[in-house]
């Protein structure tokens, strides 16, 4: 479903990912681990066509398509979804109408017909409670005064409501309490499906302790250092990541 | 330039020389507002409160009398608002055929001669520029009201008996039709502008309730060479309560240099809100004055301006007396080289203890070559006052746009939320819903063409 190929990409003049490889199938949940710096965030920014990052080599594919050729809202239109770390506060624009037009700019770029209010309503009623989200939280503007949690949560929520092909988690962990973080699992668990990939980013090895991996890849100086299954961050959570400083100097 | 200064305001002279001061009441007042303005001259760009307007494009041109045309009942049609009672005015002039005043209370046109002997006109009609009721001594004559009250034709007077709530809004149109061949020229080569003085004057009686919608807009949107120079006065006494909207909708070649002027009394609250669309060249002056103790002043404003518009907002709210309140939150939106100016001004008397006074200007530009000037002024006297100020000016958020974006949104799309987002915060405190609907689509029109104008600049 994705494939990344020696992916090289930089922000200001400063190289970042310096040649990542990484192939995600339909079905496969991947989790990718690295300290800060390692160019975890910077990995989800450019396969969510962030302007900011150049990519100066290498390639990007999602089903075969081009990612680079691809605008951000055509990434979403192509099944692509990224769970931000940090989810903007859009003051003035409303929760719902704000997932209905996302809903319908990519029903509309697919060639689905809209929903109408009522259809949608019911959808959003649907997945609110899947996920577990207050509907209250529907009601408020984009994230505007939202606790780290409820926005989080409402990262999950967008992505049960746009039902990606690709959905890429960007720390959705950090900054959660043990009860939001099991929630914020749960909703996931509850959407993985045969042709839904994952790609989870996170520092810390908990949050795959609820979201278990098929795949660990551990990202260190903008390079996958090691790749294997669950275990891997078992091997990361005892050892830390100056466990890895040989691997990546023996690669 | 100072040599000018005569030759710039001979018209103008020529004008009321041509009208000549009419009849009492009104003709001292008309007398002594034209020798005023003969006396304070047109602003230059040394007067502090001009300095960032350019008249050049009004006095290069030369003045020429709106013509009193009679248009079919169909050209106000759209822009009046079901459930309301109102006054049409065309040109500066009463249009009784278009328009169905409110009953119960007075209503009447100034060129009404039956209005003549009205004890409003008597007490009211030209306070805020003859001294009456005008501002502290150093913000001296408003030229422009000064000649609005020399040479209004015709406005209205709205008197509400104390103790009466008004559940209708009264809608007062003011609609330019400039004749076809009335034309500036361009951009201010020497030609003629058909001018109009549009009068306004609201008593609210104690313990009142009205709202008023002012509406200026042009019969053809695509009308240049006209300057309307309008003039409101309202006089809110004790315990009442006005609200005003004042929607600028003018043709995007139109002058328009306004003047409002508020007193309010013991307990009275004044709510009014400006929504300027319209004009190539556009002041709007707002005096108020806190006269009584617990006088609580709302002020919001929103420009949404593209191409070479300007629209400079001048307030001055006057704290007199203590526990008196003001708020003031004014947005604008512009595009291409559009270029605006707040300056605020809030005022704190010795006397005015307790004085809350919040006052806020927010710019988004959308284009590198659009200009925002926002200049707060405080000046405070008392010692237990709570007043505070912000402004920005920025750009649109670009992480919100991405956000949007990596949503499945696309780039127009998002930009125009943002953009509705961000000016919504004014338009949504209507709550009279066709006003609220008509506000909604042309802020939906005007950001349609900003963006058919392209971005970016």
């Amino acid at each position: 479903m994705l494939r990344v190929r020696d992916l090289h990409a930089r922000v200001e003049q400063q190289e970042i990912l310096k040649g990542v490889d990484l192939e995600v199938k339909a079905g496969e949940v991947h989790a990718v681990m690295g300290p800060n710096g390692s160019g975890k965030s910077t990995l989800a920014q450019v396969l969510a066509g962030k302007e900011d990052y150049e990519v100066t080599a290498g390639s990007l594919e999602l089903e075969g398509e081009d990612l680079q050729e691809m605008a951000p809202e055509e990434r979403a239109h192509a099944g692509l979804f990224l769970a931000f770390q940090y989810p903007v506060e859009i003051p003035g624009v409303g929760n719902s109408y704000f997932l209905k037009a996302a809903v319908n700019a990519n029903r509309k770029a697919r060639g689905e017909s809209e929903l109408d209010a009522m259809d949608f309503l019911k959808l959003l009623r649907e997945r609110a409670t899947l996920v577990d989200v207050d509907e209250a939280l529907l009601r408020r503007p984009v994230n505007d005064g939202f606790s780290g949690g409820e926005k989080k949560r409402n990262e999950i929520l967008q992505m049960a409501v746009l039902e990606p092909r690709l959905a890429v988690l960007d720390e959705t962990d950090s900054g959660l309490d043990i009860d939001a973080l099991k929630t914020v699992a749960a909703g996931v668990n509850a959407l993985r499906a045969e042709n839904r990939a994952f790609v989870v980013i996170t520092h810390y090895q908990r949050l795959l302790n609820y979201i278990v991996p098929d795949h660990v890849h551990v990202l260190l100086d903008g390079r996958i250092v090691r790749s294997g299954g669950s275990e891997l961050a078992h091997e990361l959570e005892e050892k830390g990541y100056a466990g890895f400083d040989g691997a990546r100097a023996g690669a | 330039m100072t040599a000018g200064a005569d030759t710039r305001i001979g018209p103008y002279l020529e004008l009321f020389a041509g009208r000549g001061a009419g009849s009492e009441p009104l003709g001292t007042r008309r007398q002594q507002a034209i020798e005023r303005f003969e006396e304070a001259g047109f602003p230059t760009p040394r007067d502090e409160e001009w300095r960032q307007t350019n008249l050049g494009p009004i006095l290069r041109a030369r003045p020429v009398p709106a013509s009193g045309r009679v248009l079919g009942e169909g050209s106000a049609l759209p822009f009046l608002y079901p459930g309301c009672d109102r006054m049409v005015f065309v040109n500066g002039r009463y249009a009784p055929a278009a328009s169905s005043p409110p009953q119960g209370v007075t209503a009447f046109s100034l060129a009404d001669p039956a209005g003549a002997g009205s004890e409003l006109l008597a007490e009211h009609l030209g306070a805020s520029v003859d001294g009456r009721a005008s501002c502290s001594a150093d913000a001296g004559v408003h030229p422009f009201a000064a000649l609005n009250t020399a040479l209004f034709e015709d406005g209205a007077a709205i008197g509400i008996p104390a103790g009466t709530a008004l559940e209708r809004p009264i809608q007062v149109l003011w609609l330019s039709a400039p004749s076809a061949d009335a034309a500036a020229g361009d951009n201010g080569a020497p030609g003629s502008i058909e001018v109009s003085f549009p009068r306004l004057l609201v008593v609210a009686g104690e313990n009142s309730q009205a709202s008023v919608i002012e509406t200026f807009a042009a019969a053809d949107p695509a009308a240049g060479g006209y300057f309307v120079c309008p003039a409101a006065e309202f006089v809110c006494a004790a315990g009442s309560v006005v609200r005003h909207t004042r929607l600028q909708a003018d043709a995007v070649g139109a002058f328009h240099l306004g003047f409002q002027h508020a007193r309010l009394d013991r307990a009275a609250a004044f709510d009014s809100s400006s929504l300027a669309f319209g004009g190539a060249l556009v002041r709007n002056d707002t005096v108020a004055l806190l006269d009584g103790e617990g006088a609580d002043c709302t002020l919001d404003g929103l420009y949404v301006l593209a191409g070479s518009q300007f629209t400079g907002n001048h307030m001055r709210v006057e704290h007199r007396q203590p526990h008196t309140t003001s708020h003031q939150l004014y947005k604008g939106v512009l595009d291409g080289q559009a270029r605006s100016v707040f300056n605020g001004r809030i005022y704190v008397h010795q006397a005015a203890q307790k004085t809350d006074a919040k006052q806020t200007n927010r710019n988004l530009l959308l284009s590198k070559a659009a200009l925002a000037n926002s200049n707060p002024q405080l000046e405070i006297f008392a010692d237990d006052v709570r007043c505070t100020h912000g402004s920005t000016i920025g750009r649109l958020d670009e992480d919100a746009l991405f956000y949007l974006r990596a949503r499945g949104i696309g780039f127009e799309e998002a930009h125009g939320m943002l953009v509705h987002a961000f000016a919504r915060e004014v338009t949504d405190k209507a709550t009279f819903e066709p006003l609220r609907r008509d506000l909604e689509a042309r802020l939906f029109a005007s950001l349609n063409g900003v963006r058919s104008n392209g971005r970016g600049g």
